[in-house]
């Protein structure tokens, strides 16, 4: 990779959307009920993308707006937010914009984009998949049932799930550096088998620091450097969800939502206030003050900074040459060596 | 031995709490998801049990400071032993038979415990269909040692129309022939607790709550229940469960539609409250514009 393609990853959420999602793309969602990249997802809905095919196992509402929206051609997920009365955008809009849905479990979808990440064709899932209708009623090319091949026994067949791998992910995490390590903490749900199994990844983030506070914890970067095509630096960009150690849900926007969602005229009349009337996640942001002020956002804010434990990372920085307590001239009396003509380094010329 | 009575209106919701809480016993892993099944658990917590609570969004060992609203919720983030990924909890530490207890809702239960809560009616028919999904629950209807049933809202049906999660499959062995572990142990529903036959592996009624009658929970069955020949009737919650559920979730006491209005009088609240600090604010603003006019 080169400097210029580093330094372009950082990038608004509109270039990412415009330059990484193209109509027809698989998305993988890489959250589950919490750090959902809403940014993002209001993004797709307000480019007008078309015909994605959404994976994500617990969807809240990120599926049903974009389903709504008629973003969507089709849907494998597990679950989706149910309201007791009313419809959800996802009910109406698989009638009037006949979108396919795939009903999985969440572990049989958390292993199908296991399988796209570890690029394996398929995974064995659970046996109670085959023992339920979602096997019986699943279409062509999701399940398949098989005979172990280290059994030979007739009740030892396996139930296979095909891998998925999502042409862009979105994921949402709480920091990342300029390169794309991405780190976050907290339940993860499907955020890292996302990503690695996708072609492109789009990472927005809380906060964007510097490699040095990366390297300092190594073991949360979740998503390497080298999978991210863009870098978004937005703050709030998973309200109305949560993000551990930045901000809580949010009742007030989802009770919002999920009394817009049952009719087009309702849903349309929310899009245009929350999506289309805003133009990026700030004006957004600056929307949910002007509308319900700054307590009102305030009282999201996450209180209480329990901070992480500090542990050490530190060696004993001894190389080897101090090990053996060896000095350069020493290395050179090897009476195997052979004396040849080399280039000096400038620096070490002068 | 002096009885210290009080008297208090209490719900069936809280009575179904307080009566799930002592199906868990003590050290045991319990996969809780939201609303009543937690706060089961923590009554039984309350009650000295000592239980580690996992959630299926890849929370273990949490204790949370409010209701959780859905798998991954910060309350429960918050100070939990371990948090991970969605993949490893079920397929390392549920498939693993580590789990005792599991709890699920359910919008449709058949007689041998198989549940549903994909579809409602047929969907080609009507796009009225679908509810939740599976989520979790197939697999933890499949992998828990001992399935406990919350139904709140669910119907007893003859025959499921669609099965998201496996119970007790046709009944007798058919789930262990199958090879799946454990299975269904309990229905708690608003009226009674429901428990399996040995051998038939059948729904029948083991107990009811006060104030219920057998003759009200035989017409919302529609085969022939069978009746525990000795039935009980559940001990009421004590006065410290009642207050510990009201204080921990008020939302179970207040019911649905209160619930509803308090949740309109938050927003309010908040907006109000925002007026008037926009309204201070913006004196504040225009005191210090004009004050920067004048230097």
């Amino acid at each position: 990779m080169t400097e210029a393609e580093i330094q372009n990853k950082l990038m608004p959420m509109k270039e990412a959307i415009a330059k990484f999602v193209h109509d027809g793309n698989t998305l993988g969602i890489g959250a589950c009920a919490n750090n959902i990249p809403y940014s993002a997802v209001h993004e797709i809905i307000r480019a007008k993308k078309r015909n994605l095919h959404a994976v994500q196992p617990t969807s809240m509402f990120e599926i049903d707006m974009m389903a709504a929206a008629g973003c969507l051609r089709e849907v494998s997920f597990s679950w989706s937010i149910r309201i007791i009365s009313g419809l959800r955008g996802i009910d109406w809009a698989t009638r009037d914009f006949g979108i396919k849905v795939n009903d999985y479990s969440n572990y049989s979808c958390a292993l199908a984009l296991m399988a796209g990440a570890y690029h394996m064709p398929f995974l064995p899932c659970a046996e109670s998949i085959y023992l339920s209708d979602i096997n019986n009623w699943a279409g062509a090319g999701i399940f398949a049932r098989i005979q172990n091949p280290f059994h030979n026994e007739k009740n030892k067949d396996v139930t296979l799930v095909k891998a998925i791998n999502p042409d862009v992910a979105i994921v949402h995490v709480q920091r990342v550096d300029k390169n794309g390590n991405a780190q976050a903490w907290g339940a993860l749900g499907t955020a890292r088998h996302t990503a690695m199994a996708s072609k492109r990844v789009i990472v927005s983030a809380e906060e964007i620091v510097d490699e040095e506070v990366i390297r300092r914890s190594p073991n949360e970067t979740i998503i390497p450097s080298f999978y991210v095509d863009a870098v978004v630096h937005e703050p709030w960009a998973a309200h109305p969800t949560e993000v551990l150690g930045y901000y809580d849900f949010d009742r007030i926007s989802v009770m919002l939502y999920l009394s817009a969602c049952s009719t087009i005229t309702l849903f349309e009349k929310w899009a245009n206030e929350w999506v289309y009337g805003v133009e990026s996640r700030e004006e957004y942001i600056t929307y949910y003050i002007h509308k319900f002020g700054f307590n009102a956002l305030n009282r999201l804010k996450a209180k209480k900074y329990p901070m992480s434990a500090t542990y050490n990372l530190g060696s004993t920085y001894q190389t080897e040459m101090e090990k053996l307590n060896l000095k350069l001239k020493d290395i050179e009396l090897n009476p195997e060596m052979v004396e040849m003509e080399l280039d000096c380094f400038k620096s070490e010329e002068e | 031995m002096t009885s210290n009575k009080i008297k208090a209106r209490i719900s069936y919701d809280e009575i179904m709490c307080s009566v799930a809480s002592r199906e868990i016993k003590d050290g045991e892993i319990v996969f809780v998801g939201q609303g009543n099944p937690i706060l089961a658990a923590l009554l039984a917590l309350k009650a000295g049990k000592r239980l580690t609570l996992v959630m299926e969004g890849g929370v273990i060992g949490f204790s949370p400071y409010r209701p959780p609203i859905h798998i991954a919720d910060m309350s429960a983030m918050v100070g939990a032993d371990c948090c991970c990924e969605m993949v490893d909890m079920f397929g390392m530490f549920l498939m693993s038979g580590r789990i005792d207890v599991g709890f699920l809702g359910t919008s449709q239960i058949d007689k041998y415990g198989n549940l549903n809560t994909t579809f409602s009616r047929d969907p080609k028919k009507s796009f009225r269909g679908r509810i939740a999904g599976s989520g979790g629950a197939n697999e933890i209807a499949g992998y828990t040692n001992r399935l406990i049933i919350l139904l709140r809202h669910g119907k007893f049906l003859e025959k499921l129309f669609y099965r998201t999660s496996p119970g007790w499959l046709e009944g007798g062995t058919s789930r262990q022939d199958a090879g799946l572990p454990g299975g269904p142990a309990a229905v708690i529903s608003l009226d009674g607790v429901f428990r399996f036959e040995e051998d038939t592996k059948e729904l029948y009624l083991d107990s009811i709550f006060p104030g219920k009658t057998v003759q009200e929970i035989k017409q919302k069955v529609p085969w022939d229940l069978k009746v525990n020949p000795d039935l009980k009737v559940e001990k009421l919650p004590t006065y410290d469960e009642i207050l510990m559920i009201r204080k921990f979730s008020p939302n179970i006491s207040l019911g649905r539609v209160r619930w509803a209005l308090t949740q309109a009088d938050e927003l309010r609240r908040i907006t109000n409250i925002s007026l008037e600090a926009r309204k201070k604010y913006e004196t504040i603003e225009s005191q210090s514009i004009s004050r920067m006019k004048k230097d």
